[in-house]
């Protein structure tokens, strides 16, 4: 075990917030079981029963939001007292069993919390807590991610130790490239952001003309997946070697240590393209009708333009990191 | 109707050897301006009914109406905003804060409203002022009589403009000067339009109602006898 400050603060507000999932359930799950037979007056017992759960678990999507960053700060601070690691793929490979899982799950997972806040802002916003329902029972569902997210953190924070590892370079670096050296005229790598930029609009575009269209929305949504491999490869075989200037390094997670934007951009763009798969989310699991369908409207209209600010603002931050690096 | 209700019942401890079925069944309309008058014996289910009219509790069964929206099955949250922007509530034991002084507690309400200090303040010693609390703005409430803390209830309940007036005996434990000036407070807010719906046992406000109820053991009914 490596404890550092930063690593004891995650464990204990991952602990704390452990319990309070647990401390909850309970009234959740009575909540859930209640609600569609109680009379007016049991509804409002329920309903304060509501506030009590819902403001824990917001308290515990909030940590578990802001717990995202602080284990990669911590993971990346281990970097030095892992021998041979380099960059997180490193400290990673300290304790492969657990810092896998637990990095696809930070990638996954908040888009699922982000969805029980959407919802649980849309019940507050009517009238008459139509959701309230949904958002227990998407909490039950919710919890046994929570507690594997939590759960896996736990695990690696306490067990990693300072075992040598390879270094990313042995094993990212190694075997023929995704891409091509060149096609025609243009190198491989200045292709892939020669597609990613126009595509990138097409989705912008697509992004707003979704608020009025039902086949932009779904086309908007058909797009996120390619332009999502995209972003991945051209990270990978484009952006890194350029900015680190190491042609032929290709690990990202030096890309994103050594060059924070990078990191800025890539955030971005990840909120700009989960977001078409929130609204979907909310629409679906919350079941919506009436006021409920009015607020999310409204709100996904909002989201989506702030989707779209998103996906520009990122490719500007990208271009202007290129023109910096090779300036 | 600006205050409608259907089938309203409230029991208190259901279930249990304690049960009591406070109001039962009532169906009524308030139209905007009225001046509604509950009276009724001791613990017939004046106040209960107050409480349940004002949004301070719910319903076991049935609906309450305000302009035609159903706000019985509102949310906690939305019903205090209702009861924020729309209701003043004079309560029969007046409810103030001892610690704080005259003009604090009347501009109490105004606290979760975009209004700085001094605003609340000069809003606050203007009702007091037309109340005839003028010169005591900055008492605690503890030293005021109780014919004034009761001005001071009437002036927290009204320092937001609101809607609808509710009152629980407003008249019931001050001497008789106080009660004919709160009776004549009372009269010019019916002038003003407003729609108040007051519990009672003064006759002698019975002549200004222009929709008189009457409760007997949870039962309401429309009295027909003035």
């Amino acid at each position: 075990m490596m404890l550092t400050f930063g690593a004891a603060m995650n464990l204990l507000l991952s602990v704390c917030a452990l319990l309070l999932t647990l401390g909850v359930l309970r009234m959740a799950f009575r909540i859930f079981r209640r609600w569609n037979k109680s009379d007016d007056e049991e509804r409002h017992e329920l309903e304060k029963g509501f506030y009590l759960t819902f403001s824990v678990v917001m308290v515990v999507l909030g940590i578990r939001l802001f717990l995202v960053p602080l284990y990669f700060w911590n993971m990346q601070s281990f970097v030095p007292l892992v021998p041979g690691a380099m960059c997180l793929w490193g400290v990673f490979n300290a304790l492969p069993e657990g810092a896998w899982p637990s990095l696809f799950l930070k990638i996954v997972l908040p888009a699922a919390y982000l969805s029980w806040l959407l919802l649980a802002r849309i019940n507050s916003s009517c009238r008459t807590n139509p959701l309230i329902r949904n958002l227990m029972a998407l909490f039950m569902i919710l919890t046994p991610f929570l507690l594997i997210d939590f759960g896996t953190e736990i695990y690696v924070l306490s067990q990693l130790s300072p075992v040598e590892v390879s270094c990313c370079s042995s094993a990212i670096d190694v075997g023929t490239r995704l891409v091509p050296g060149a096609i025609g005229a243009v190198s491989g790598q200045t292709l892939l952001l020669l597609i990613l930029f126009p595509y990138s609009m097409l989705y912008v575009a697509s992004l707003i003309l979704s608020t009025k269209n039902r086949a932009a929305r779904l086309n908007a949504l058909a797009i996120t997946i390619p332009i999502g491999i995209l972003l991945v490869v051209t990270i990978t075989e484009t952006l890194t070697p350029w900015l680190l200037r190491l042609p032929f390094h290709h690990c990202p997670f030096c890309l994103f240590f050594q060059h924070p934007l990078s990191l800025v951009f890539t955030v971005l763009f990840w909120f700009g393209l989960a977001t078409p798969w929130l609204s979907l989310a909310t629409r679906q699991l919350g079941r919506l009708n009436g006021e409920a369908k009015e607020v999310e409207y409204r709100l996904s209209k909002t989201l989506t333009t702030y989707a779209a600010y998103a996906i520009i603002i990122a490719m500007a931050l990208m271009l202007v990191d290129i023109l910096i690096v090779f300036s | 109707m600006k205050i409608a209700t259907q089938n309203l019942t409230k029991v208190y401890c259901r279930g249990k050897p304690a049960e009591v079925e406070a109001i039962r069944d009532a169906t009524l309309g308030i139209r905007e301006g009225d001046f509604c008058l509950l009276t009724g014996p001791s613990g017939s289910g004046k106040t209960t009914l107050l409480s349940l009219l004002a949004l301070l509790s719910r319903p076991t069964r049935g609906k309450i109406f305000y302009e035609n929206e159903e706000v019985s099955s509102y949310s906690d949250a939305w019903q205090t905003k209702i009861r924020k922007d729309k209701i003043g509530f004079i309560f029969q034991q007046y409810n103030l804060l001892p610690q704080f002084s005259a003009w604090e507690n009347v501009a109490l309400p105004n606290l979760c409203r975009q209004m700085s200090k001094a605003e609340r303040r000069s809003q606050a010693i203007s009702i007091m002022r037309s109340m005839g609390l003028g010169e005591r703005v900055e008492f605690k409430v503890a030293r005021l009589s109780g014919g004034e803390q009761q001005r001071v209830a009437i002036a927290r309940a009204l320092v937001t403009s609101p809607e609808f007036v509710f009152a629980d005996e407003p008249t019931a434990s001050v001497d008789e000067d106080t009660a004919s000036a709160i009776i004549t407070l009372f009269k010019n807010l019916k002038k003003e339009g407003k729609t108040l719906v007051v519990s009672t046992h003064d006759s002698s406000l019975i002549r200004e109602a222009t929709l008189h109820l009457k409760i007997q053991n949870g039962t309401v009914s429309r009295f027909n006898g003035s």
